[in-house]
């Protein structure tokens, strides 16, 4: 259901009960402020379930990323589209251990190139707070362009589009 | 996982599909999903309906969405829903409003408990029901579960703990 992708240093998979530990951790920490947090346990248990399973109702959904060297948890990435989104969405978050070496670059062009491969997306974007400097950054750096007239999913967003033309 | 297909007499337990969604964010709209923590907005119950099939990929099982076999329409949902919150899984069930008093979910819970038992391999299962839910006291017991005492969640909100047969039903 959920395809195995495998980047030159990660592991794009499904989620695995061991993860739910750095899962809570991290939406207990200051760096889930930008993507609706803090949350308390159970809140991150049920944003991590439903994250995984829009696969099954839409046929697209989020992967667990892992350190293929290690086998650590290092984040999530994928594509969403809750009904109170104006439309799909992708995207991602890296455990504060991960960051710094690129990986959520490498993350985020697998699950894009996946996309543009595999589904028929209409449109594609990335919904950023707008103090969420990192997150911008990454987005432009996969190509993807501010679109000020596009509704945000809350409002003050910004709305990063992206490009969903084949890969080069 | 990809959930398998069970059928019953009556009814066909398989994945989620948008059908699905629709009929559970109606019921969701409703006063009748009270007991399951509703009425909720189709967010709400989206966000339902995904988390229930990302426990599956999390867990390797979970819960079934039911339709009429004959009718081919949306009936309820029914299943093993298995929580960061709840210390071991639980026999859950919901039946529309129109489709109640038809001995559905006691039908569907038989199939599912004989699955849970003999496939998956789990310990006999338990369901945490509200006491002012008569319909769902009676399946219980109809099941020849037996009341074990009370679960309180974190809300405060107390509940009946029923124990289902080892096996299932007989």
């Amino acid at each position: 259901m959920i395809p195995v992708l495998d980047t030159q240093r990660l592991r794009l998979r499904g989620p695995r009960p061991a993860d739910i530990p750095e899962v809570i951790a991290f939406w207990a920490s200051d760096r889930s402020r930008h993507v609706g947090g803090p949350r308390d346990p159970q809140g991150a248990w049920e944003d991590y379930t439903v994250a995984f399973g829009s696969w099954l109702i839409d046929g697209f959904g989020y992967w667990a990323i892992e350190n293929r060297d290690d086998g650590r948890f290092v984040g999530s990435v994928g594509f969403c589209h809750p009904p109170h989104f104006p439309e799909p969405e992708m995207g991602w978050v890296l455990m504060g251990h991960a960051e710094g070496m690129g990986f959520a670059t490498e993350a985020a062009s697998a699950a894009l190139g996946w996309c543009r491969t595999n589904l028929r997306l209409p449109s594609l974007v990335s919904y950023i707070e707008p103090a969420n400097h990192r997150s911008i950054r990454l987005a432009e750096r996969l190509r993807a362009r501010r679109d000020p007239d596009a509704r945000a999913a809350d409002e003050g967003d910004i709305v990063m589009r992206h490009s969903l033309g084949r890969a080069i | 996982m990809t959930p398998p297909i069970l059928r019953t007499p009556r009814l066909t337990l398989g994945p989620a599909t948008m059908a699905h969604f629709e009929a559970f964010a109606v019921f969701c709209a409703t006063d009748h999903s009270r007991f399951m923590g509703g009425p909720g907005d189709r967010n709400d119950a989206w966000e339902s309906a995904a988390m229930h099939a990302g426990q599956w990929a999390l867990r390797g099982y979970g819960t079934f969405w039911l339709n009429d076999s004959a009718s081919s329409e949306p009936v309820g949902r029914i299943g093993i829903w298995h929580p960061l919150w709840l210390d071991e899984p639980e026999l859950s069930w919901v039946i529309y409003e129109g489709h109640t008093r038809r001995g559905l979910a006691t039908e569907a819970s038989a199939t599912v408990l004989d699955w849970a038992w003999h496939s998956l391999h789990l310990a006999p299962l338990m369901s945490l029901i509200d006491p002012a839910n008569v319909a769902s006291v009676a399946a219980a017991q109809q099941l020849g579960a037996s009341a074990e005492g009370e679960h309180v969640y974190d809300s405060g909100k107390t509940v009946t703990r029923w124990r289902h047969m080892p096996g299932g039903i007989a």
